[in-house]
């Protein structure tokens, strides 16, 4: 499975550039999609499940056209969107196998089989026969990835899958994600940079509508090794600090300020070596666009 | 801290309900209609088009339907915040709860006063349009027109309106918001119905629009009354404003009263039983799920229809404004058809003809409008359409699960009015229940129309940007023709009504001697001319349904057009072929080959003729007929009767009557022969 995007465009009818020729290669195993609100995460990913059309560009699945094939792409596909509604007054046993069979799992025990493997993974299984309505937000989040998953797809495109959940559930899928995700495309967007990191092979970081960075993660983190100082200040020295090195971001640790700095050598005494993370890239890359 | 934020809340109010187009689009239709109902008429006798009655009469009737904008506009007031979730945002706010309700219901009411003084403007401007009847019109007197709209619809506006928003507010589903007015339409036309014409006082105080009352008030009035006196506010008119302006003020009560202002105890009303949180220990979760064998052919497809079609027919089914419905439509049949049915006053076995003709059809057409705006919205209003529009069945199958879910629904209300048809009938000791009848009755005649009205409204659902904006052109296609019937009069065009009044049928008459006799096959020609009306909307509701989130009008032409292969596009060919072919055949055959239809004009002229040519022979004296011998000879089969016989007419007079005169409308009279006269003048018309 090879999924290639090339020059994909969209700009909306009100005039926001939501894809500005976007080119991507992914292939079987988890893909990662970071970028601020507003990237063009949801964008792309609506794109490739065929939800949204393109202005210009192309998208090939293996052999297939995505933008032109839609109903062959649907069959291979996962989908869950970043923001969902379910039927209130169904079951969540009788919705999945409803899924199932628009799915094309079309054998009746199979389906059966299949449905309640399913519930017992997202840990639904002991309210399968509640009404949706009646589901908290972690519930229908863990629902809808279990209705992405129905059907063995061979596409499984994810919008925040992680959000709203609590860190064993987050845990639990994620693992879940990585399992199914062996031998199938997997295509993750994310706030959470450390669930790229521990997840994914590849990743891209996406922000107004451009690809700022597709690498590994494991690469994209050895670019900036040995070249990233950390160093406690008062707050109101961040910007004088930020005039004189490259500050690549500040947050508080302990009520504190801590600057995180890249250089190819050591800034001063005052700075001390730290270990470079993904969130040291990410931030470094969103940085150089908005100076 | 605490200072009245009225004003800034009505103020906000306005200002959204402003900047959405819809609103204009409300305005413009009331305008439409006032313009076309008083410039299309053409006045008789001496009564003007104008008259203070007839602007009153319109402004109350209009609002009989305009209470379906009232409740979109009123009963979203409070609901939006719940349906976009900015509740939680206003509510922590230190925004004093009466500030809010009466800023959102002010706001609200001030934007219905907007949209519905287009009814007034319209009439207006009606009055003055060239192509009006000039002759009846009475010079513009702007208090006739102002008076009317305050007595009316401004009343109905702020009572109707508040007792929505309370509704919507109380409630906070959008689905009681959205199905309030036409339950209060279905209401009402059913109650007309069961009450009959509203002469009553009673009936008259109840009138919810005023203008039953206004009709008791008028009707002794004369013409010259009529063409000049203002309707005063007086009498059951007074009261009935009273009264119904009382619900109003109580509902404002109750929804001061009752409406919660904590985020808590909003957010449990909206979701009462959540299920219980879960254990959550972080199990072993990474075992891969069974495999399994997808396949896509047609048992796919067959399955995917059944239960796509099982999901919606049971949402609707289980709907509690369905369940509501339908036992009101049982309910009323039998209230209804009480007691022996009538005919001229003298009572008749309750056959199974009369127990068909009843309100059963009314409702259901007015569920399937309902109904086919929630089918068709139904995943975007839940926010499930990304998942569902990802899944991989075809475009037609979502169309054809929504019809068949329909019909399935109508099929229920049908039954319902079947069992109150037979209930009624053993009520009254009569068992002849003729099942046979009722299925060709309900089941065939009736079921064929609610189905092609079913397509209609799925149709119009999904080109249409939203459900209200649908359930206006449901409305405007329910009035449309027989405005159109006034504009074709006006030019003398004599189209057959049936042609342009969609899912239109002749009338027809069943009877116990001959059945259906004449009418099947004109009923089969104008059916299969709707239908394939109706299979050329169903290809448009296929090529225009929405898929995904990209619904830009350009975006959907350039889908439509994408989805448009060979076959579809030679399905639209034919059904357009066939609708022109089949639609001039029974124009020919209606207009052309029965030349017995004479159009308005020509009739009126020909008895303008009569008038004027045999004035001079009304004091004639003339023979009395004292006796009739006629053997008539039916034959139902063939349409036709002969009649033999002989009529005596006998001179009562003292003198003699020098000349008969024998009015012969269809030249049938063959000889005369007269004993001991003189002579015979042989007229025809």
């Amino acid at each position: 499975m090879q999924l290639t995007i090339s020059k994909l465009s969209k700009t909306y009818p009100n005039g926001v550039t939501a894809l500005n020729g976007v080119s991507l290669n992914i292939s079987t195993g988890m893909y990662g999609l970071v970028g601020p609100n507003g990237a063009g995460k949801s964008t792309l990913m609506r794109t490739l499940a065929t939800l949204q059309e393109a202005d210009a560009g192309s998208v090939q699945l293996d052999d297939l056209d995505v933008l032109k094939e839609k109903d062959k792409v649907r069959r291979l596909l996962g989908y869950l969107p970043q923001e969902f509604g379910l039927y209130p007054k169904i079951s969540a046993v009788d919705m999945l196998t409803h899924i199932a069979i628009l799915k094309g799992v079309g054998d009746r025990s199979q389906r059966r089989d299949l449905v309640t493997s399913l519930l017992q993974q997202t840990n639904l299984y002991d309210v399968r026969k509640k009404k949706l309505g009646t589901f908290s937000g972690g519930m229908k989040q863990r629902f809808g990835i279990a209705a992405a998953l129905i059907g063995a797809p061979k596409l499984i495109i994810v919008d925040e899958p992680t959000a709203g959940l609590d860190p064993s559930e987050r845990n639990r899928f994620l693992n879940l994600l990585s399992t199914i995700g062996q031998n199938v495309v997997v295509i993750l967007s994310t706030h959470i940079i450390d669930d790229v990191r521990e997840l994914c092979t590849r990743m891209a970081i996406i922000d107004k509508g451009e690809v700022l960075l597709e690498s590994s993660p494991q690469d994209a983190i050895d670019e900036i090794a040995g070249r990233m100082w950390k160093k406690s200040i008062d707050a109101a020295e961040l910007s004088a600090n930020q005039q004189t090195w490259r500050v690549v971001s500040s947050h508080l640790v302990s009520g504190k300020t801590q600057i995180r700095v890249y250089n190819e050598s050591a800034p001063d005494a005052t700075f001390a070596p730290t270990e470079a993370t993904l969130e040291d890239v990410y931030f470094m890359k969103l940085n150089r666009t908005s100076h | 801290m605490s200072q009245s934020l009225l004003w800034p809340i009505i103020r906000f109010e306005l200002k959204y309900q402003f900047s959405r187009i819809s609103t204009y689009i409300y305005f413009g239709i009331w305008f439409v209609l006032g313009v076309l109902l008083l410039s299309l008429p053409e006045g008789q006798e001496n009564a003007e088009l104008n008259s203070p009655g007839a602007i009153a009469s319109y402004s109350g009737s209009l609002m009989a339907f305009g209470v379906i904008v009232l409740s979109a506009i009123c009963g979203m007031a409070v609901c939006r915040d719940f349906e976009d979730d900015t509740y939680q945002i206003f509510f922590t706010t230190p925004l004093r709860r009466r500030d809010y309700l009466l800023g959102r219901l002010g706001g609200a009411l001030l934007v219905c006063l907007f949209v519905f003084s287009g009814i007034t403007l319209g009439l207006l401007a009606g009055t003055v349009m060239p192509w009006a009847d000039k002759v009846h019109m009475a010079p513009i007197r702007l208090w006739v027109y102002v008076q009317p709209f305050l007595l009316f619809t401004a009343t109905t506006v702020c009572w109707a309106g508040t007792l929505f928003f309370a509704v919507g507010a109380l409630s906070r589903r959008i689905a009681f918001v959205y199905l309030q007015g036409v339950v209060f339409v279905a209401i009402y036309l059913g109650l007309q119905r069961l009450l009959g014409n509203l002469k009553d006082y009673w009936v008259a105080l109840l009138d919810p629009f005023g203008f039953g009352a206004a009709n008791q008030v008028t009707k002794y009035w004369t013409l010259a009354e009529t063409n000049t006196r203002m309707i005063p506010l007086a009498g059951v008119l007074l009261w009935n404003r009273v009264l119904w302006l009382s619900v109003g003020v109580a509902a404002v009560i109750g929804v001061c009263r009752f409406f919660p202002f904590s985020v808590e105890a909003l957010g449990r009303r909206r979701s009462k039983h959540r299920a219980e949180p879960l254990d959550t220990t972080p199990g072993a979760a990474s075992i891969r799920p069974p495999a399994v064998t997808l396949r896509f052919d047609w048992r796919t497809t067959a399955a995917s229809f059944v239960t796509l079609t099982r999901l919606r027919a049971r949402t609707i089914l289980t709907d509690l404004p369905f369940i509501a419905i339908a036992i009101f439509t049982f309910t009323l049949n039998i209230v209804i058809g009480w007691g022996a049915p009538r005919i001229a006053d003298t009572p008749v076995y309750p056959v199974t003809y009369l127990m068909t003709d009843n309100i059963g059809i009314l409702m259901a057409i007015v569920i399937t409008a309902m109904y086919a705006g929630e089918l068709v919205w139904k995943e975007r209003t839940l926010k499930f359409d990304q998942v569902y529009d990802a899944l991989p069945m075809p475009n037609w199958l979502n169309f054809t699960s929504q019809l068949t879910a329909l019909a399935i629904v109508q099929a229920a209300i049908l039954t319902a009015t079947m069992a109150a048809g037979i209930v009624q009938q053993a009520a009254q000791g009569y068992f002849r229940f003729e099942l046979d009848l009722y299925l060709k009755e309900l089941f065939v005649i009736q079921f064929s129309t609610l189905v092609l009205y079913a397509v209609l409204a799925i149709f119009l659902q999904t080109i249409l940007s939203n459900k209200f904006l649908g359930h206006a052109a449901v409305i405007g296609l329910s009035v449309g023709p027989s405005l159109l019937a006034l504009v074709m009069d006006k030019w003398n065009v004599t189209i057959p009504g049936e042609l342009y009044d969609f899912a239109g049928t002749p009338s027809y008459t069943y009877s116990d001697m001959n059945r259906y006799g004449p009418f099947v096959r004109p009923m089969l020609w104008y059916t299969f001319y709707w239908t394939a009306f109706a299979v050329l909307l169903a290809v448009g509701a296929l090529l225009f349904s929405r898929r995904g989130t990209d619904l830009g009008l350009r975006v959907r032409w350039r889908v439509a057009r994408s989805r448009a292969h060979i076959r579809l596009v030679s399905v639209m060919m034919v059904s357009v072929i066939v609708f022109l072919a089949v639609g001039s055949y029974l124009y020919y055959d209606a207009r052309i080959i029965n030349s017995d239809f004479t159009p308005r004009r020509a009739y009126e002229e020909k008895w303008a003729r009569y008038e004027k040519e045999f004035k001079q022979y009304e004091t004639l004296p003339q023979p009395k007929i004292t006796a009739v011998e006629v053997a008539v000879d039916i034959m139902p089969e063939r349409a036709t009767l002969t009649a033999k016989g002989a009529y005596t007419l006998i001179n009562k007079d003292s003198k003699p009557i020098s000349t008969i005169h024998i009015l012969d409308l269809r030249s049938a009279v063959q000889g005369v022969a007269v004993r001991q006269g003189t002579a015979v003048s042989h007229l025809s018309v």
